[in-house]
């Protein structure tokens, strides 16, 4: 291996996407811990805060600064990295030829985490767009575009052009498309900041942008390393290539346009909320597409639910998709969106995309390429196994004290209730939530130092210790 | 074999569904959207926040290019109004209280729900999605104390014994007292 790698680009293949798990995971580690101070806010009002306490960083670490700070380390820093880390280790692999280049690649990972740090600074100085889920300034929105997502772009689409195989696995279909999506989505998102959009117009596409790195990133790319580790790992063939298809395409009819679901209270034309509405709830489709795919592939390899750390990881991620998009689908129609929005119901649902659908899904992949990568075994078994009881019990709880907490805002809302009284009554809710948080934060840097080791002192694949065992304990 | 080729078709159909899904969302409604014409109190709005998002002109969000206004004593100030939006923007209020009174039961706690029209002008308008606090669209109506405001900002539990809110003491005086300003002014 070593000598055909030499003469290339002078950089051995997989190193981008090495660097591209190892940066991802820290970036996981340091947004979930952020998540978690955060929580620390809503449950004790006083700790660590005011002007006594922290002193000149009373203002940057202020809730209003460090929550979107969470929100863009983990969507921009953990999952879009991992995204991208598996497009550079899975796009080669299925195209059975190396990554287009692997010094754009380095150079992608490395502007990438710059990027970000640039992005946490500038959100805890204040400097903050004040759009949801696109709080970043123009600057640093143009930065994302060209070194971040155009990068990755340029070095994908390269990669596939080049391919060595007939025929494109429904991965690099995905991969592809979302590719196109993310950009535009991305670009459409920060129009307002870069042209004079205002009013109702400015809100819409804010939330059009919010939805669709949802919908046309995050739901499709987790999707698409699932149909990669799945078959891969267990060694069965893909259940149905055309049901992949379906999935594929429907995504893109269905979910690209269901943006205005998220302002149901505001004055929009009720055309509008209507074709988002329904759109909305025909992502069951592809999601069960998508569902049924993976469990028919992993036939007659249950076992390994148990016994290989990937697939429990993405088997649980792609099982969470079941209640997700029953929840997600009908929690947007009118008949209970009125019930449930603006409380923590919603934050619940966030979570369970992000984390319980999508971060599941990418932890196994992760296992997966580093242990491949390296040709290594991951380090600790038993550490792997703690991570995912730690992650999975962390978000159970975590998803059930904030839907409870939601129910019970959502009444209050009903009746009328004093608003401080449902404040109030939420409390011991939002404690909980920190537990189950700190449950998560601390199975994810168990996960980093794991990593850490199998890179460093894991048992090297050889000839005598095959592959074949590597995933098996 | 390589090349996109023999996705031709593939490449054509990916592009005019998801062309079409942006034409008819963001297009369509666009222009909808964009032709609501401005309410009186959008221009009431126009007037005072001028520009609240980020600016080169303004990096740290302190209000240096709002709008100004005269003083009794002739000279001029940033409007203290547009100042307490940008700081309502910068220290991410808005991500616990929302401006938007659904167009549900809360008619009847925080106030009707505003017109399309409203918004005209105003960007961002931080409406906000996740309601950990009181809705404060018509907040100045509900609690038109300029001194409730201030002390409210600055120690929240010595008002409101349950209240979750942190404490912003420490914002600078004048920029209490332009956010308690903009409070007043939501009427």
């Amino acid at each position: 291996m070593s000598t055909a790698t030499a003469a290339y680009d002078g950089i051995r293949p997989g190193t981008a996407a090495k660097h591209a798990f190892f940066s991802a995971v820290v970036w996981l580690c340091i947004g979930a811990s952020f998540g978690f101070f955060t929580s620390l806010r809503i449950a004790w009002p006083d700790l660590l805060n005011g002007k006594e306490v922290m002193g000149p960083l009373a203002s940057a670490f202020a809730f209003g600064r460090v929550r979107p700070m969470h929100i863009t380390l983990v969507i921009f820093g953990w999952i879009s990295m991992a995204f991208v880390a598996a497009m550079y280790y899975m796009t080669p692999a299925l195209c059975n030829c190396r990554l287009w280049s692997e010094k754009l690649g380095l150079w992608n990972i490395w502007l990438w985490n710059v990027g970000l740090v640039v992005a946490a600074i500038s959100l805890l100085v204040g400097a903050n767009s004040g759009r949801e889920y696109q709080e970043l300034i123009w600057p640093v929105d143009i930065y994302v575009l060209v070194f971040i997502l155009g990068f990755a772009a340029v070095n994908t689409f390269n990669t596939v052009l080049q391919r060595r195989t007939q025929g494109m696995y429904i991965t690099i279909w995905f991969f592809l498309g979302a590719l196109v999506m993310i950009w535009m989505t991305y670009f459409i998102g920060a129009i307002p900041d870069l042209f004079p959009v205002t009013g109702l117009n400015e809100a819409y596409m804010v939330w059009w942008h919010a939805h669709n790195v949802l919908g046309l990133w995050i739901t499709p790319v987790s999707a698409a390393i699932a149909y990669y580790v799945i078959p891969k790992v267990t060694g069965n063939v893909l259940y149905s290539h055309k049901v992949g298809h379906l999935h594929f395409w429907t995504i893109v009819a269905f979910y690209s346009t269901p943006g205005a679901h998220h302002l149901m209270g505001a004055p929009l034309p009720e055309w509008m909320k209507s074709f988002a509405s329904v759109s909305g709830v025909m992502i069951l489709i592809p999601a069960l597409a998508f569902i049924t795919n993976m469990v028919l592939t992993v036939q007659g390899k249950w076992q390994m639910f148990s016994d290989n750390v990937s697939i429990q990881f993405a088997l649980t991620g792609t099982l969470m998709a079941v209640p997700l998009n029953f929840q997600g689908a009908f929690q947007q129609t009118r008949a209970i969106n009125w019930y449930i929005h603006g409380t923590h119901w919603i934050v619940a649902h966030a979570h369970f995309a992000l984390l319980g659908f999508s971060t599941f899904i990418e932890i196994g992949a992760t296992y997966y390429a580093i242990a491949k990568l390296f040709q290594r075994k991951i380090y600790s078994q038993s550490l792997a196994t703690t991570h995912y009881w730690l992650t999975t019990v962390g978000f159970i709880g975590f998803w059930t004290t904030l839907t409870l907490a939601g129910l019970i805002q959502a009444s209050g809302k009903v009746y009328n209730t004093t608003f401080i009284d449902v404040v109030y009554a939420t409390h011991p809710y939002m404690v909980g939530r920190s537990l189950f948080g700190l449950t998560i934060v601390l199975g994810q840097w168990i996960f980093l130092y794991n990593l850490y080791k199998t890179a460093t002192a894991g048992e090297p694949v050889t000839e005598k210790n095959p592959p074949a065992t590597v995933y098996y304990t | 074999m390589g090349g996109y080729k023999e996705y031709k078709i593939g490449v054509i159909m990916f592009l005019a569904v998801f062309g079409m899904a942006v034409f008819m969302t963001i297009g369509i409604g666009g222009v909808y959207l964009g032709s609501v014409p401005a309410t009186q109190l959008a221009l009431e709005k126009q007037v005072h926040y001028g520009s609240s998002a980020w600016s080169i002109r303004d990096p740290l969000m302190k209000g240096w290019n709002q709008p100004k206004i005269q003083k009794a004593d002739g000279t001029m100030v940033s409007d203290p109004v547009g100042v307490g939006k940008k700081i309502f923007i910068r220290e991410g209020c808005w991500h616990c209280h929302t401006l938007l009174p659904e167009q549900t039961s809360d008619w009847e706690y925080f106030g009707a729900p505003p017109l399309a029209g409203d918004f005209v002008g105003e960007s961002p308008t931080v409406i906000g999605s996740d309601r950990k606090a009181p809705d404060l669209m018509h907040v100045g109506s509900r609690m038109p104390s300029m001194a409730w405001h201030l002390q409210h900002h600055k120690d929240p539990r010595s008002v409101q014994a349950k209240s979750i809110m942190q404490s912003f003491d420490f914002l600078e005086t004048s920029e209490l007292k332009a956010l308690a300003t903009y409070m007043v002014s939501l009427k």
